[in-house]
């Protein structure tokens, strides 16, 4: 058993959530998030991020917006649909839940 | 001074260095591995391929026209190491193997050796490392094995019946070449990571640092120790399958030079002092010309094949890793052209036969009103010699080539019971095929074949002869002798030979031998007379 297995899993089970948060504030191209999630340490490359908007879009939480732009192609900026806000919000109940209890028992 | 390459990223153009192009182009095809499995593989990829062209276009400014190996370093870094892609992407299922994956990545960090056995090899087509399309390398690849003992199964394969030279055919379509790096990594087993890219990369690179710099040293001994090392069994049965080729090639090789260039006696159905040699025996049967061209491919057809088993033995004897491609492909082509003249000239033989024409002479026989008829066969100075008769086996074996003229035994000679006359009546026929009717005719007509006749008495030939130049053409000469009602027939001492055949309505006679007998035409029938025991056979 390797910590860094652990923490892996640990981040990967709320990137999803995180990322979904991340966009519920504001429409955001995929840099714009990695930042955000720079800033909280919770990716640290890239490239993985793109699988999992693709995806997240395909499952119909997340829908895009091709804006210009002044340095490069086109940027794909992403925004929550309605399924994608329900979706955050039963992940917040979720969370929240989670924090409470480990919290408590961590305590 | 470095070259650059342009490219085209996300609809944008770029000038990169060479090196930095290998390197990108690689990263992008370790990456795209990994999302194989996905179906939205595409959109990914032109969702990354749009990011890094967002990147280079940060790095390229008015001073700076180029990306180097550095700037895509740099994007590297930024967008994640193949292998942070397999351990964040696979986070749906956990499963044992995604865990030994995981387990790699961190032995990777922290700088560990770790080899990975759980990436599954591929099947692909060594081209590089083949000798002719890579499918034994890649199979060895594939299954941990000396290449060169499954070229051996091939070998063996195509002895039993040629089936291996279709089975390589077929696999050499099917099989994909490993083109890029990671699909060369996929086949010999080795993780995809920017890592081993790099590393192969580098070998390639100064392997051609090494060509071109120095004469490469070409015989490379035990250099793949990592696939050969682990059986001594596995090395032993190698150099024992060296041994038997080598010596089985070697024999192989005598005894057909000895067929092609010596004499004939080791050729089936042809005897050494009827045709010289093989080139005489072709040069009697293929049109002008071709016989010379037939030979050559008659040499090559046979030869390469036991130089083939030679070369491979001697390679496995001393377990020489050098690749001779070309010469096996060169080999291999001139194998094929070889088969194929021998098939087209084949047909075109078989063509010259397509004619069957029977010319009909008739015979004067001196003293018209005889009773008895005696026919015997002329002194043998062509096959005697050397012929049994009661020995001879094969039309093929009374064939004699002599000065311009070839010589054939066994014409035939039928006994006919002519019922409505008085005389004897004797035909002789002159058969031969030829490609058209007319050579046919004139194939026919140009048959030599010698009867005497005096008074009561007829001597046959027993050989016919064509000239050389006529070719064998399958010439045949047929005696018929009618005997009216009531008269006799007195073979010769020297009749057998020659083929008999007495058909009358009802039987057909066979005898050991036909020398020294009478043969008298009935009501029913030919009777033998002084047959003694030997009586006729077939009764009904």
């Amino acid at each position: 058993m390797k910590v860094e297995n652990t923490k892996a899993q640990m981040r990967k089970g709320i990137l999803e959530y995180c990322i979904l948060s991340v966009l519920a504030k504001r429409e955001a191209y995929p840099s714009d998030i990695i930042e955000e999630l720079k800033k909280a340490k919770l990716i640290v490359v890239e490239g993985t991020l793109y699988p999992l908007l693709t995806r997240l879009k395909n499952a119909g939480l997340l829908q895009y917006n091709w804006v210009e732009s002044t340095s490069g192609p086109p940027r794909k900026y992403y925004s929550l649909t309605k399924e994608g806000h329900q979706f955050l919000n039963e992940l917040k109940k979720t969370w929240d839940e989670l924090h409470e209890a480990v919290q408590l028992i961590s305590k | 001074m470095n070259k650059t390459i342009s490219i085209n990223i996300a609809g944008f153009v770029f000038n990169i260095e060479e090196q930095a192009y290998e390197l990108l182009s690689q990263y992008l095809t370790s990456i795209k591995l990994n999302f194989k499995k996905e179906p939205d593989c595409e959109e990914i990829m032109a969702d990354i391929e749009a990011r890094i062209a967002e990147l280079f276009h940060e790095k390229i400014s008015t001073i700076k026209e180029v990306v180097t190996e550095a700037d895509v370093e740099e994007v590297i870094t930024v967008m994640g190491k193949p292998e942070d892609y397999v351990s964040e992407e696979t986070a749906d299922n956990f499963t044992a193997e995604e865990e030994e994956k995981a387990e790699y990545v961190h032995a990777e960090e922290v700088g560990g050796n770790y080899r990975g056995t759980g990436r599954t090899k591929r099947l692909y087509r060594d081209e590089k490392n083949g000798s002719i399309g890579g499918v034994c390398e890649g199979l060895g690849w594939f299954f941990g094995l000396d290449p060169v003992l499954i070229r051996a199964g091939f070998v063996v394969l195509t002895i039993l019946g040629g089936s291996g030279i279709l089975l390589y055919i077929v696999l050499w379509i099917v099989i994909p070449e490993a083109k890029t790096t990671a699909e060369i990594l996929e086949m010999q087993g080795q993780p995809v990571n920017l890592d081993n890219i790099k590393e192969h990369f580098r070998g390639m690179k100064s392997k051609v640092d090494k060509s071109t710099g120095q004469v490469k040293s070409k015989i490379k001994r035990t250099v793949k120790t990592s696939r050969h090392a682990g059986s001594k069994l596995v090395q032993s049965l190698t150099r024992l399958l060296g041994i038997l080729l080598v010596v089985g090639g070697v024999f192989a090789l005598l005894v057909l030079i000895i067929i092609l260039f010596g004499d004939t006696g080791l050729l089936p159905l042809v005897g050494t002092e009827q045709v010289e040699n093989l080139p005489t025996l072709l040069g009697v049967l293929y049109p002008d010309g071709r016989s010379t061209l037939v030979f050559i491919c008659i040499i090559v057809v046979t030869l390469i094949p036991i130089f083939g088993f030679i070369f491979t033995g001697t390679k496995l004897l001393f377990d020489i890793q050098q690749k001779f491609k070309r010469i096996s492909i060169f080999m291999s082509i001139a194998w094929g052209l070889g088969i194929c003249g021998l098939i087209l000239s084949g047909i075109e033989l078989g063509m010259n036969f397509r004619n069957d024409v029977e010319i009909d002479y008739e015979v004067e026989v001196p003293a018209d009103s005889i009773d008895l008829l005696i026919v015997d066969v002329a002194e043998d100075d062509i096959f005697s010699n050397y012929i049994e008769y009661n020995h001879v086996w094969n039309y093929t074996e009374l064939v004699k080539v002599k000065d311009e003229k070839v010589y054939l035994g066994y014409p035939e000679l039928r006994i006919i019971e002519k019922p409505d006359s008085n005389n004897f009546e004797i035909r002789l026929y002159k058969e031969s095929h030829g490609l058209y009717y007319k050579e046919a005719i004139r194939k026919a007509e140009n048959i030599d074949y010698s009867i005497r006749t005096e008074q009561a008495k007829l001597e046959l030939s027993p050989y016919f002869s064509i000239d050389r130049e006529e070719k064998l053409r399958n010439q045949r000469i047929r005696i018929e002798i009618h005997v009216p009602q009531g008269k006799k027939i007195k073979f010769g001492e020297n009749i057998d030979r020659i083929l008999i055949d007495i058909v009358d309505d009802h039987y057909e006679h066979h005898h050991d031998t036909f020398a020294n007998t009478t043969w008298f035409v009935e009501d029913e029938g030919i009777r033998c007379i002084e047959c003694k025991e030997r009586r006729r056979l077939y009764e009904d």
